[in-house]
Parts: C-alpha cells; structure tokens; sequence
C-alpha cells in the first residue's frame, strides 16, 4: 500500500519510515486504515493542522 | 460442559442454528442467527444434511485465539470424526488446507511474486491497470437507468483483475466460471451430487491450469503462473501439482470472495444513502469504508474446515481432540463484547480490527488485491453513479451460505457520470 | 463526598511533573490528556529533542534509510497543553519538598510526579580510549547520525564491542551496507544473555551466515590510537589485536537514577523501585502516594514471576506501564489499575525478526515446540519447575499471541499439547543462561530478588543479572 514508506525487512519485520514526506500522505493513510492490526498511529506535521483544524485528527 | 456430541446437553434449538444458517431462506439476513449462536460462544452443532456435524466458535475472542492457536489444524485430514466434508479428499498441494511447515513454504513461494519482502510495489503499481478497468466497465453503463450491479460490475471486475494477474486469457472466463461455481458451492456441507462435482470440475480445473502453465512455461510473460512456472529462488520452485492448485486457489478465491465483496458493499451503501453521500464528499474514507464493509458484511461468513490436534480448552469448556470446527466470522464481526454498537454500519469506528480477512497464519492471500479493488471500485462507484437506489430489496442471493452475496443488484440511476479519464486520458493516479 | 471533591479537583488542577521526555514520559502525558486531567503538565527531558524513537538507531538510521529526524514520535491528538522543558537534565529530587531540581538552576514543584528517566548505553570504562575519533557509542539520535556518516563512508572494518541486541543489530547495519564487521562477545555466544545459549547458538550461526567476523567468550581489553587520537587498533583478551578504525560500544545500559540517590526512594542498580500500581517505594520499603515511576528505569514485582522484580529495557513495557502510571496518577484509589503485562520485545537482524513474551530468563529449560532451529524459523519455549515462563520466536511472530495466553495461564512446560509443525521429539534442554555471578553486558530483563534497596540487597543468585 505504500512501498516506500514501510518494507519488510526479512520474512516478517516490518519496518518503516516514520516521517514520510507529503507525496506519500495518501498512501500512508491506505495502509493505516488497512493495517490488520490497526497498529499504525498517524500525526499530521503542525504547519498543515493550522490551516485544516477539521483534519488534525491522529488515527490510532 | 458437554463434550458428547448432539444429544443431550445441547438446547433443541441451539443445534438447528447453523442448519438455519445454511437454510437458503435465512440467505439475506443471517445475522440475527450469528447474534443467537454468540450466546455460546463454543456450542455444538449440525450443519449441513451429509455433515457429522462440528463445533462451533462464535465470539471475537474465542475466535481470534484459534486463529492462532497451535492446536488448530486446517487440515482435515487430521480430523479423528469420519463422514461429510472429512471425507472430501482434501487437495494436498493446496497451501490452504495444510499446516506449517508446508503451508508456510508454500505459501512463501505463492508470495515471492505477489507481494513483499521481493514484490513490494506490485500490487500498487496494478492501481492505474485496475482504475482503467473499472473506468471501462462503468463507461459500458453510461446512458443506462437501471442496472445489474452484479452482472456488469461486481464480477467482470475481479474476474478481469485476477485473469490478467495470472495470465489466464479471459475468453476463457466462462469456462472456468462453471468449474468455479462448483466448487465454490461444495466447500460446505455439499450434497453428494455437489461433492462430485465439485471432483470432477477441480480435475477440469487443474487440466486446464496445467496445460496453461506449460505454454507459460514456453513462452513466458510477466504474469504470475509464468514467473511462478519459471522462477526459482531461496526455497526452489514450486513443483507443478503445487502450481496447478494454487494457480486454481488464486483464480478461484480472486473473483469469488471480492464479487461479494462489491456486491455486499454497494447493498450496504445503497442500505445508508448518508454515508454514500458521505463518501462523495469525503473520499478518504473509503479506505475504512472498505474494512467496515469486511466487518459488516463479511464475504466470507465463516470458516468451516478447521480440526483440532488435541484438547483445546476455550471459554471455559474444551473442544475435544479431532473435531471439526467451524469459526463464525460473520458472528465475531458483531460481536458487542469486541465493537461498540456492532449493528451500526459506521466507517468512521475506530479500533476497526474485524475478521473479514481471518488471522493468523492463513490469514487471506489476497487481502491487499482485494483492498486495492475495493478501494478503487467504490470511489469510483460512489462518484460515478448518480442518485443510485436499490430496485429490489433484499436482493437475490447467491446459494452458498459461505462464500454469500447477492446474485444480482438491481439498482436504477439518473446517469453514470463521466470519469476524468475519460475527459483527459493523459491523467493518472 | 469530601474525597471526590479533592480528586477532581486534582484532575482539573493538579500539577503533574514528569521527568523524562522520551517513550514512556510521552506515553503517560498522552494517557493523562485522555484520561481527563486538565492541570498543568511539565514534561522534562536532558536532551534537546521532542520525544523520539530508539529501535530505528540501529535498525533503519545506521543503513541510511532513515534520517535521525525522521525518528520523532507522532503525538496522539488529545496531547495539548503540555509544557516542554528540553535540553535540562534533573539533578535532584526534594521528595518532602516535593520539587526537582534542574541543571539549570531552576527548581519544579509538582503535586505528582513521574520519573520515567530510562537508560543511556554504558560508555567505554577508559575515558580517554573512550574519546579516540572513531569510538562511538549509541547514546541517541546524536550518535546516530555521527555513527551513520562514519559507516556511510565505508570504513575498512567495523569492529562492535559486545554482542546484544544493540550490538547484533549493528552488526546486521553493517552487513547490509556490506561493511567487514567484527563482533566481540564476553559471553559464549551472542545475545546469550537474553536467549540462553541454545537459542544464542543459532543468533551466532546467523551472523556467521552472514559473514559477521564473530569472536565469542572475548572482550576488548583496551583500545589503541595513534598521535592524532584516531583509533588504530583494539586489543583483546585473547591475545590477539585488531586493525580498525571504527569502534562502537554496545555494552548494555546503565539506569539514568543517579540523580535519585540521596532523595529517600529506593534506588539501585537497577533502577527504582516501585510496586504494580507504578508507586515508588521509599528507602524504607514503603510505597509513597505521590511518585510514580515507568520504563527502562522502573523496578517493579510480576504476579506471573513469583512478585520478583523486574527491570526490562523494552518498548512496550515502557508505553505500557507508562499507561498505567499516568492512569494510576489521576484515577480514584478503586480504579487503580496493576502492571502485570506479560514482558515482550522484539529485534530484527540479518533478516531474521525475533520476538520474544514473557520472560527466558526466568527458565532453566527450553525446548523447540515448533519449526527447525536449523532453518532459523521456529517457536521456542521456557520453563521452569514444570511451568511456561517464556516463548520465542525466528519468524514465527503470529504463534507469540497463543504462548503469550499459555503463559497467562501458567501452562505447564514443556508443553503437552500436540499442535502443527511439532519436531517429532521434543526434550527440553538446559536453556544455558550465563553464570548470574559472572558479569556481562546486556540484560534485556533482570530478575532482581525481593528487596528493591541495593544496600540491604543479599542477591538470591539463581538468576542472571548483570
């Protein structure tokens, strides 16, 4: 869902890029409300929360 | 707590739930049946009228834990309890009915071509391949006010997904539409007039399969039998019975479960105009509109073909060594103990970890096609088609209790807006 | 009536200090916010940065995939209000004055408080060799981004001190970048300490799999540098000497509770001392009502391990008690909630992802209950005195959850259940923890007896500890 952003290191361990730059914000946010395990929280930088107030939301 | 089978113990009506739930009168709304079964969360029950009968799990927890749970065999062959489907001659080179370490190799060898850690990008770079389809057929819909969801949507399109993945040449769709359909209906509690067909339509299947993989093999392309047939890596290649019968698990499961998965989407949403018109809005949502889509309205209602290897204690009573099991997904999925106001259809839940793929390690294969799919196809569903209503409802059904999903959606329309595709090709996602 | 109106006025007003601003600190201010405490939060930090990340230092930030930056923790929403002091560490603790006293002077008065001030890596014990150009230690973010410039730069070798999991997951950067790389391990194989020998025997065949240089029951006795104060050489303890120039300490952690020792709380080696419910406990043994503690620095008794205390370096014991401490802080005495999570942590090398639940060093067998330990792929289980104490995992991460139930349930060991992907024999070994007398390293999980104060401590040596 977002290659760039997470890969799997190995058969199993995923790791992942913690602060991705904006050309990967869709994507990132396929993959965290498609996670399996819901394990991927979501913060969106402070400069843009200041100009969309209804899109600071962190998704658990 | 019982152990013994039908009986004694076990309440009258609690033993004819699962049959209820099989009874194709109960097809378009099971779920107040899936509500009675969780009142015990592990019960015994009969199930289909060639079946021994089989234990079933109806609870979130209970379920998750035998999801993954050592004990838990999904091999069949492994069951001490004789007739019904203990009997089908399970496949043994399908990943999906063995247990590790097979099914961990094969199911590794399968995922080389498909997804991470070797393929990483391969399924999101299908995305525009797929948005052309889905662009294709809803353009084939446009000046039409009334149309079939089904016919002319929810199965051309992974059946066109999965037939170019593989490298399956699609004139040859209707062909394998039969084979599929007879398995597809013999997974549970077959009639014995089902069982051989579903023999004789997996012997046709796996002809078929064997004879495309050898001009695969001849003259290669970038598909996945081809690279699956020729490619070679840390575990080796896969042998071809391996090969033929996961190429038929693939093409088989890759448009019967995401059909339903359309098909069960667009009755939802025709069901909550608000949240359609949400979506308009609001297209980010569809990513979680799709998973609540898969707790919802799960298309695959339950797992039928589990064993255990020995005593399995479980919600204070044990499941005896050797039976057979049955996971209700369907039942976990609105379970109130796991999801707050589990009948309420709501994308914007959060903590939204449904079963609608399974768990474990046989959860789907497919999950991230059918994500991408879904995703792409309800966007575009949702921005394409104006003022969609349903005509009839409850649809038809489709006949399998299992694998369920409407038969047909018929659904009028103003209009099938145009795509931006359509206005300047040259965009892409 | 009257203790309710004290409580919530304390959840609108009281004032909550934590000192500490990395995984566990922001965990608990996180956990106040959503808990609905309104009054003021003050979270101190000694280094200049927002709460990062650790694991990524020595997984994706030496390869190069990440910038250090990148390692910032996202903030849940409901963290507003929140005062930062960063950059300043605590010195001092005034338990009866109920202030902290700042590096800078300054002194912070608090109503609670939570110390959550973790671990920093134990630098090199000769300072001077310590401060050759070319020795690093991973401290944090700093280091880092310093060790990363200097492996991006293709050293001819790479030598690590000491095989933990710092130090193995190092090692598997530098394999990845294709660096020569040499390990030195005290003990008789890699990650020993944490795993037992038998399954640190496999993590040693790995490295080797993967061309690590891997020198076992070896220490580093000194290092050598030229006139300029670069590093040209180590010495070992088996005579030999190694040419290199790029030296990384990874010799485990020291608890970062110095600046508690005179403050009346039970302090030691192993951090402070705290009961379940993340209460300090003073020098008398006693739990205080207002100090709580969580994360690397805590001490605390595990029901699941006969109430021994246990000091863990993990991520999820961190934000887990972290949770506990911060709901523990504002919650009404009936809703206190105990930390009795079962232990976890995980690691990933050389393409290998390691997890581990409960706690392998309280074992004194193990037993392969599934897969092959020769192809690096299988689930391991501990056990001691006919109980499941632990389970561990080669790329078997999706059978932990089930081991983690069985453990709950004090299922007996070795397990009696037939389930898939058995070895057709099953006899469980000795699990080959080190010598608890012997010094090492690393110890991801101590087990530290009853008694919490380090000066009244008569160690009951049945366990491995460093």
């Amino acid at each position: 869902m977002a290659p760039d952003v997470f890969k799997l290191h190995g058969e199993e361990a995923l790791w992942y890029d913690p602060a991705p730059d904006e050309m990967q914000r869709e994507h990132v946010l396929r993959a965290a409300a498609a996670c399996p395990v819901q394990a991927i929280q979501v913060e969106w930088p402070r400069a843009a929360s200041r100009e969309n107030t209804g899109e600071h939301r962190g998704i658990a | 707590m019982s152990q013994d089978t039908k009986s004694q113990d076990t309440k009258p009506q609690e033993t004819t739930i699962l049959r209820q739930i099989y009874d194709y009168a109960n097809r378009a709304n099971p779920y107040p049946l899936w509500a009675k079964l969780r009142q015990t969360p592990v019960s015994w029950q009969e199930d289909g009228p060639q079946e021994a009968g089989t234990y079933v799990v109806s609870t979130y927890r209970e379920i998750e834990a035998l999801l993954h749970d050592s004990r838990v065999s999904s091999d069949l062959r492994n069951s001490l309890q004789t007739g019904g489907r203990t009997r089908t001659t399970t496949d043994p080179y399908l990943f999906i009915s063995l247990d590790p370490p097979e099914h961990d190799r094969l199911r590794r060898l399968a995922m080389r071509h498909f997804g991470p850690p070797e393929r990483p990008a391969y399924l999101e770079q299908l995305r525009p391949e797929i948005l052309r389809i889905v662009t294709t057929l809803l353009d084939q819909l446009q000046g039409q006010r009334q149309l079939d969801l089904v016919d002319s949507f929810a199965y051309p399109l992974p059946v066109t997904v999965i037939c170019r993945i593989l490298g399956v040449p699609q004139e040859d769709e209707p062909q394998f539409h039969v084979w599929a359909q007879a398995i597809v209906e013999s997974i549970a509690a077959p009639t014995e007039a089902q069982r051989r067909q579903q023999e004789q339509a997996r012997n046709d299947l796996n002809q078929y399969l064997a004879r495309l993989i050898e001009r695969h093999r001849q003259q290669p392309g970038d598909d996945l039998l081809s690279r699956m047939a020729t490619d070679t890596g840390p575990d080796g290649r896969m042998e071809d019975p391996y090969l033929v019968s996961t190429a038929g698990l693939l093409l088989v499961a890759g448009h019967e479960t995401t059909v339903n998965l359309l098909g069960n989407g667009m009755l939802t949403l025709l069901r909550h105009p608000q949240v359609l018109e949400r979506l308009r809005r609001e297209p980010d949502l569809i990513p979680a509109t799709v998973e609540e889509l898969l707790r919802y309205e799960p298309p695959v209602q339950f797992l039928p073909n589990r064993t255990t290897l020995d005593e399995t204690p479980l919600a204070g009573t044990t499941i005896p060594k050797g039976v057979v099991v049955t996971l209700a997904l369907a039942a976990g999925n609105r379970d109130p103990v796991r999801f707050t106001d589990p009948d309420r259809f709501d994308p914007t839940r959060p903590d939204n970890e449904h079963l609608g793929f399974g768990s474990g390690i046989h959860s789907c294969f497919g999950a991230p096609l059918a994500r991408v799919e879904g995703q792409i196809a309800f966007t575009e569903l949702v921005r394409r088609l104006e003022q969609p209503r349903l005509v009839v409802d409850p649809p038809p059904y489709r006949p399998s209790p299992l694998l369920r999903g409407p038969q047909h959606l018929l659904i009028a329309v103003d209009g099938v807006r145009e795509s931006p595709q359509q206005l300047a090709p040259a965009l892409q996602r | 009536m009257r203790s309710n109106g004290a409580r919530a006025a304390f959840k609108d007003s009281g004032r909550i200090v934590i000192v500490g601003a990395s995984l566990a600190g922001l965990s608990a201010a996180e956990t106040l916010r959503t808990e609905g405490f309104t009054g003021p939060v003050m979270l101190i930090g000694d280094e200049p940065y927002l709460p990062y990340d650790r694991p990524p230092l020595s997984k994706t930030v030496p390869i190069g995939w990440i910038p250090p930056e990148h390692t910032q923790l996202p903030r849940h929403e409901t963290l507003t209000d929140v005062e930062w002091r960063l950059g300043v560490p605590a010195t001092r603790l005034d338990l009866a004055g109920k202030r902290v006293h700042l590096a800078d002077g300054y002194t912070v008065a608090f109503d609670r408080l939570l110390i959550a001030t973790g671990t920093r890596a134990r630098p090199w014990s000769n300072p001077a060799e310590a401060s050759l150009e070319g020795v690093y230690t991973l401290r944090g973010r700093d280091d880092a981004q310093r060790l990363r410039q200097r492996l991006a730069a293709g050293p001819r070798r790479v030598l690590v001190i000491g095989g933990g999991f710092t130090g193995s997951e190092l090692a598997s950067a530098c394999r990845e970048l294709d660096l020569p790389v040499t390990v030195t391990e005290r003990g008789s194989a890699p990650l020993v300490g944490a795993l037992g020998s038998v399954i640190a025997e496999r993590a040693a065949t790995l490295q080797r799999q993967h061309g690590v240089d891997l020198r076992c029951q070896v220490t580093v006795t000194s290092l050598e540098g030229d006139a300029q104060g670069r590093l040209r050489r180590a010495h070992l303890s088996d005579g030999s000497t190694l040419d290199t120039e790029v030296a990384v300490v990874a010799l485990g952690a020291i608890r970062n509770s110095e600046w508690l020792r005179d403050s009346g709380l039970a302090v030691g080696r192993f951090g402070v001392g705290c009961d379940a419910g993340c209460r300090a406990i003073d020098i008398n043994a006693i739990v205080t009502d207002d100090i709580f503690v969580a994360g690397d620095v805590a001490r605390f008794p595990h029901p699941l391990y006969d109430y021994q205390f246990l000091a863990l370096e993990h991520w999820g014991n961190a934000v887990e008690q972290a949770q506990v401490a911060a709901h523990n802080m504002v919650c009404a005495p009936a809703d206190r909630r105990p930390h009795v999570a079962v232990p976890a942590f995980w690691s990933s090398q050389f393409g290998v992802n390691i997890k581990s639940v409960g706690v392998p060093t309280a074992a004194e067998e193990v037993v392969i209950t599934q897969g092959s330990l020769d192809d690096a792929c299988f689930v391991a289980t501990y056990g001691n005195e006919g109980q499941l104490v632990a389970a561990v995992t080669f790329d078997q991460a999706k059978w932990l959850e089930h081991y983690r139930r069985l453990i709950e349930q004090a299922a007996p060991f070795p397990p009696t259940f037939r389930g898939v992907d058995q070895p057709t024999r099953m006899s469980p070994v000795p699990a080959g923890f080190p010598d608890p007398t012997a010094p090492t390293h690393e110890a991801t999980v101590v087990l530290t007896g009853y008694d919490p104060n380090e000066r009244r401590v008569q160690w009951i040596p049945r366990r491995y500890h460093t």
